[in-house]
């Protein structure tokens, strides 16, 4: 009995560590849409924080707070916000192919 | 002979200046014209527009400079930096192992300072890196100095512009703002980023050195 309640703490332990894997600063942005089958955005701080200072992005393309801006997909398109790196030049480029890159949810 | 003379005088009459003069010494009158630019005059010119052209060049070159300061300068001049191991790290796991830590947390200023991220100051290639203000600024609360704080602007300036905090988080003035560490934990001050993106309030002594452990 303590032995099955030990696997399934340490079962859920597992689950519960598996599901907090958002680094400091992650941004999970909310969905305006309606709800679909797109997950919303998952934005990875950290990664672009190893390769860039603060002031490279805050505030001339994003405010400091998250989600103080509206980021629409043809804002993105159009070479705003996120597309002014993800265009196939300084970082890779959006596309159909690289939806899941960013819309994986959480 | 003649035939001669009027060759010399047709050959030389085809040139502006002598034709003015042997016209005037033989007809009266002869309104003197005023010589069509000649192609020695025009690559002066061309020669001065591009001596002021690259006077201008160098000029804007050099108050860049002086704006920038040196450090600015100086990185200008390094060529880029190799790729770092962290950069090839896929997951945020993996990228936190090779970072340095204080406290538990990750130390992103000692992750600049050691090298082991070289996080660039913008997206062009020749951006420069903001200046690193090495300005100490105590704040002590006045209901009790022992938890006085020691802000140094020299590691927020690593990463940070002025403009990323001032005025709009802290006003210009040295305690202008009254900040609580209340405030600081409900997200204001230095809780912007301290507790999201840097360490966060439960390290105590990074701030308050009176608390740390000898």
């Amino acid at each position: 009995m303590s032995l099955k309640r030990f696997v399934l703490t340490l079962l859920l332990a597992s689950l519960w560590a598996g599901c907090v894997v958002a680094a400091d600063g992650d941004v999970v942005f909310k969905r305006e849409g309606q709800e679909g089958t797109t997950p919303p955005a998952v934005f990875p701080h950290w990664i672009h924080r190893i390769r860039y200072r603060c002031y490279a992005c805050h505030a001339s393309l994003f405010e400091m707070k998250a989600g103080a801006v509206r980021i629409t997909m043809d804002d993105i398109m159009a070479g705003k916000f996120c597309g002014v790196c993800h265009n196939g030049k300084t970082a890779w480029a959006v596309t159909f192919e690289t939806c899941a890159r960013c819309h994986k949810g959480q | 002979m003649m035939v001669g003379c009027l060759m010399v005088m047709l050959l030389t009459g085809c040139q502006a200046a002598t034709r003015q003069k042997m016209l005037s010494l033989v007809f009266d009158g002869a309104t003197p014209t005023p010589p069509p630019p000649t192609r020695r005059l025009r690559r002066d010119l061309l020669r001065e527009i591009e001596t002021l052209q690259e006077q201008l060049r160098q000029a804007r070159e050099e108050s860049a400079l002086a704006q920038q300061g040196p450090a600015r300068a100086a990185e200008a001049q390094t060529p880029a930096a190799p790729a770092r191991p962290i950069e090839q790290a896929r997951t945020w796991d993996e990228a936190a192992k090779l970072l340095p830590s204080s406290d538990d947390m990750p130390d992103w200023v000692k992750a600049v300072s050691d090298g082991v991220i070289a996080p660039k100051p913008g997206l062009d290639p020749q951006a420069a890196r903001e200046p690193v203000l090495p300005l100490d600024v105590e704040l002590v609360p006045a209901d009790d100095p022992t938890y006085a704080v020691l802000f140094r602007h020299e590691p927020h300036t690593a990463w940070l512009s002025c403009a990323n905090c001032h005025p709009a988080i802290f006003q210009m003035k040295r305690g202008a703002d009254t900040i609580t560490m209340d405030k600081i934990t409900e997200g204001k001050y230095c809780g912007v980023c301290h507790g999201k993106v840097a360490f966060s309030a439960d390290a105590c002594a990074r701030c308050h050195q009176a608390m740390a452990t000898p």
